[in-house]
């Protein structure tokens, strides 16, 4: 048998070395950086040595098999011979080893390198696209987004004196625009800030007017309103102020008196008065999603709700902490260094069956404060009726996606947003983003209320022909009617996110994993079920169709062994072996196909078995295929 | 002789039920499967049965896996070697036969059958609701009417930030590379080294059937490619290893192939060398492809010597007896 591996791996070899002369000639390239251009060349001729290694492997396989039986003195006279099953335990074992080596190829190996290619051939348009932005971004006076691209366009290209000269101008913009706005500073834009108004009404209240109404709410027993002034009092003072101690004083009364179990006249109320107080808790601690949501069901569940002032003013606060969500600019400052998937792409389904298509060009995740945050760039969502009409679209530079426990949710609030109660975690887009220091808005949503022709380029491309009325050109904005809220809940799990990026790059590119959890729901998502479960059974039963065709060359090449052992090896017959090469890759090529194509009628057929029956079938092919080579005879 | 005619029977069943029947047969389901796959469009339901698909099938392939024939049939005496010259030749007769009375039958029968091709083709409409890509484009459309004009989202993966676009009733291409959807065209279509072969395939169904079609003289001509590739057969002992004669013989049945179909259809360089051949022999009449039919003759004489040739040193192909004693 050693023999046998030698010559095995001599044969590989020699088709590397083959394969990288290929790459060497013909090979072509396209755009690509400086400098980028012989890895390109490797790593293609490479892609294209593993992709011919089946062929290789069955090849050499034919021809070492007929080889090593030149020499056996095990004559075969009747089929099903005990010598010829002695020979197929020797087949089984080699084949298993090959096939694990292949599989280990398709699934692992031809996955990196193709990545690898990827990378450097769109590196060339990342880097244009990043300074386009630059320069639109400094075009639209947004200098921090800018650096951001600039610093980006450096790092892909570090060598390019245009690129640098770019990084070079957004740095002294970012530099002017800072020196403007000190010079500026007294006036204070309203548009540029978050703003909560009601709050900051609130707020605007001295020290001891709130005192003052805390007394009064105290007094009148409304415990709710007293904590909130006396709480906002206590926010206020600083730690020298001698209100401070009796503004706390009261804060701690009134809680203790809302802890406090008082007798209800029935469970109803006593639910209601709960479920106040859980609401307002939340607020309090900043759970602002949870307490929005629950002053909802307040008014529209209970009839007390709906008159109650209390609940009408926390909701009110509630709802503007909630619409205005923000998060810091500066936490993705980043992204692309890190970012692990990029134009992703998928649909989503509300209740009222209205659908979102949803893009995102690249997001990051990171750890912070032990959960996991997923930062995203370039959002873009399109909002379609449920007669498929257009509604509005919308795009943010960048938006921050955390994971919302669903059980922050009550039952009538999973209804609304779509949530199954299955679900662990459901994610929550913040869309607006501040600067740190200066509360400045850097980026948030624009709205757009109309939908446009395609561009002629692209039209041309698709043998497409626009059929509508006179378009708006790209990019204008036009404000929508009413204020749209700045956060949003996706009705889809959290883990969904980054299984769809894995699937947005197709269906191949996928982890076997990840492909099986997500089948079952390829098709809310907008993607094609058959593809994606073809693409599946393909993968899993290729380790089967690779046993079966090496068995079946095994029976080849003792049909076609040399007969006389006393024949020497002539080396004029490696004349024939690019012959023979090429003909094993292409009857490869065709009977791989052919499993394809059996496999998808399978899939189209039988559905959610297919995968069953599948195995059923390629069971029944390997025992046919191994009960050939033991019935060979002499 | 009982032996000798129990193995010709052996030799002709297999001929007939093994490589002719049954690969023709499975030339037509994976036709008949390629074709319904083509009009398929996503989110529809699958159906890889149909009728006429399946007959379409098997008149296509039918002449090809004739042609492709002789090749087999040699592994097959490769493998035999008790097959003496008397199995020779009532597999030349019978080649005979199939050659001049089978392939004539199917080929009449493929023109009455082509009347019903218009008929199936159904223009599908694409399903809304599915991301699909071309290219570097990615299309979703939102609703698309029986006209097939069709409002979505279209992404531009090159374009970086601002490649996004919402569209409005744009008219969609109907077919894109044979297939509807190409959504289903991603899972199934047919890889880039086939392509060719199936190229290949068609080109030479299309022109045996206007041989077929140019009356009977025309028609022998053509046949004379079956004698080239009858004799095939006989590169079965060339050398001592039967894999090399094997590929030997791929090698000369793709050869002979290879040339006829150059110099029958009408483009391409091999078809004007033969046919400025043909242009100096005057005193053949202009439908007669001489040098082609010459070509194929030399072939099989030249073949035919080599045969006689090996087998009368005495060859490879009698049974090896092993010395018990070694």
């Amino acid at each position: 048998m050693k023999k046998f591996y030698l010559i095995m791996i001599l044969y590989t070899a020699l088709s590397f070395a083959f394969s990288l002369l290929y790459g060497a000639f013909f090979v072509n390239i396209p755009v690509l950086l400086q400098g980028t251009e012989n890895s390109y060349k490797f790593f293609s001729s490479l892609l294209f040595f593993l992709k011919l290694l089946p062929a290789v492997f069955l090849s050499g396989y034919i021809a070492i098999c007929a080889i090593i039986w030149q020499k056996t003195k095990k004559r075969v006279s009747v089929r099903f011979s005990a010598a010829m099953f002695e020979r197929f335990t020797h087949i089984f074992i080699s084949s298993l080893i090959a096939t694990l080596v292949l599989t280990l190829n398709m699934e692992f190996f031809i996955p990196q390198v193709k990545g690898k290619i990827h990378s450097i051939e769109n590196a060339s348009s990342d880097v244009s696209n990043a300074i386009a932005a630059t320069k639109s971004l400094m075009a639209q006076e947004k200098p921090l987004l800018a650096i951001q691209f600039a610093t980006r366009a450096l790092k892909l290209s570090p060598d390019s004196e245009y690129v640098r000269s770019i990084y070079k101008k957004a740095l002294d913009f970012v530099d002017a625009c800072r020196d403007r706005n000190f010079s500026k500073n007294s006036q204070k834009d309203e548009d540029d800030t978050v703003v909560h108004p009601l709050h900051d009404e609130d707020s605007k209240h001295s020290i001891v007017e709130l005192l003052a109404l805390a007394k009064s709410c105290a007094e009148r027993k409304e415990w709710f309103p007293a904590h909130y002034w006396a709480q906002l009092a206590v926010q206020a003072c600083d730690e020298k102020n001698t209100v401070l101690p009796e503004a706390s004083h009261i804060a701690n009364e009134a809680w203790k008196m809302l802890s406090y179990p008082l007798k209800f006249d029935n469970s109803k109320e006593r639910e209601y008065y709960l479920l106040k107080k859980d609401g307002y808790s939340a607020y309090n601690s900043g759970d602002y999603l949870k307490a929005y949501f629950i002053f909802i069901t307040l008014n529209t569940k209970y009839e007390r709700g709906k008159d109650d002032p209390d609940v009408k003013k926390f909701f009110e606060l509630t709802k503007e902490q909630v619409e205005n969500d923000y998060f810091f600019y500066d936490e993705v400052q980043n992204i692309k260094e890190f970012s692990n998937s990029s134009k992703v792409y998928f649909t989503l389904t509300y209740p009222d069956k209205s659908r979102d298509v949803v893009f995102i060009d690249n997001s990051m995740d990171i750890k912070r404060e032990g959960k996991l945050v997923k930062y995203v760039e370039g959002l873009f969502i399109a909002r379609y009726a449920a007669t498929g009409n257009f509604m509005y679209s919308m795009k943010v530079p960048c938006a921050k996606v955390t994971a919302i426990p669903v059980s922050s949710f009550s039952d009538d609030a999973k209804i609304i947003l779509g949530i199954d109660g299955k679900w662990k975690y459901v994610p929550q887009i913040t869309l607006q983003a501040v600067e740190r220091s200066s509360g400045k808005i850097i980026s948030k949503p624009e709205y757009n209320l109309l939908e446009e022709n395609l561009p002629s380029r692209i039209l041309e491309k698709n043998s497409m022909k626009s059929d509508g009325q006179l378009p708006v050109m790209h990019g204008v904005t036009v404000p929508p009617s009413s204020k749209n809220t700045l956060s949003m809940i996706l009705p889809m799990t959290y883990d969904d996110l980054n299984i769809i990026a894995d699937a947005s790059a197709g269906a191949g590119n996928m982890g076997l994993w990840n492909l099986k959890k997500f089948l079952p729901k390829v098709e809310s998502y907008g993607f094609s079920k058959e593809v994606f479960a073809e693409s599946f059974v393909q993968r899993v039963t290729y380790p089967f169709m690779i046993l079966i065709m090496f068995i079946f060359c095994a029976t080849m090449g003792w049909n076609y062994r040399i007969v006389n052992p006393k024949t020497v090896f002539h080396f004029n017959w490696l004349f024939l072996f690019p012959v023979y090469c090429a003909l094993t890759a292409v009857i490869f090529s065709c009977v791989e196909y052919m499993f394809t194509l059996m496999n998808y009628c399978i899939v189209g057929l039988f559905g959610n078995v297919a995968l069953l029956v599948a195995f059923v079938v390629y069971a029944i092919m390997l025992f046919a295929s191994s009960a050939l080579f033991v019935s060979r005879k002499d | 002789m009982k032996n000798s005619i129990r193995l010709s029977l052996n030799l002709i069943i297999s001929y007939f039920c093994v490589y002719i029947v049954l690969f023709t047969l499975i030339g037509a389901v994976l036709y008949m499967v390629y074709s319904m796959c083509s009009t398929l469009v996503a989110g529809q339901g699958f159906s890889p049965f149909s009728m006429h698909y399946f007959v379409k099938g098997i008149l296509l392939s039918a002449p090809v896996v004739i042609t492709i024939n002789s090749a087999f049939m040699a592994f097959y005496f490769i493998r035999h070697s008790e097959f003496s010259k008397f199995q020779l030749i009532v597999y030349g007769i019978f080649y005979l036969l199939v050659w001049i009375l089978m392939m004539p039958g199917i080929l009449s029968l493929n023109g009455s059958h082509k009347m019903k091709d218009a008929a199936a083709q159904d223009g599908n409409t694409l399903s809304p609701g599915y991301f699909r890509e071309y290219d570097q484009y990615v299309f979703y459309y939102s609703k698309v009417d029986s006209h097939n004009v069709a409002s979505g989202v279209c992404i531009d993966k090159k374009a970086g930030r601002d490649g996004v676009y919402v569209f409005k009733d744009v008219k969609l291409s109907r077919e894109r590379n044979g297939f509807t959807d190409s959504l289903i065209q991603e899972s199934i279509d047919i890889p880039i080294g086939i392509k060719f072969i199936v190229s290949t395939i068609s080109r030479y169904s299309s022109i045996i059937q206007v041989e077929f079609s140019k009356g009977f003289f025309r028609w022998i001509c053509f046949c004379t490619l079956g004698l080239a590739l009858f004799s095939v057969i006989f590169l079965r002992n060339v050398t001592e290893w039967r894999l090399v004669n094997v590929v030997l013989i791929f090698f000369m049945m793709f050869v002979v192939i290879f040339i006829n179909i150059r110099a029958l259809y009408p483009f391409g360089a091999v078809h004007d060398v033969f046919a400025s051949v043909n242009d100096k022999i005057s005193f053949i009449p202009r439908k007669f492809n001489f040098f082609l039919v010459f070509v194929n003759l030399l072939v099989f004489s030249g073949l035919l010597v080599t045969g006689i040739l090996i087998d009368n040193a005495g060859g490879n192909y009698v049974d090896y007896e092993e010395d018990d004693a070694e």
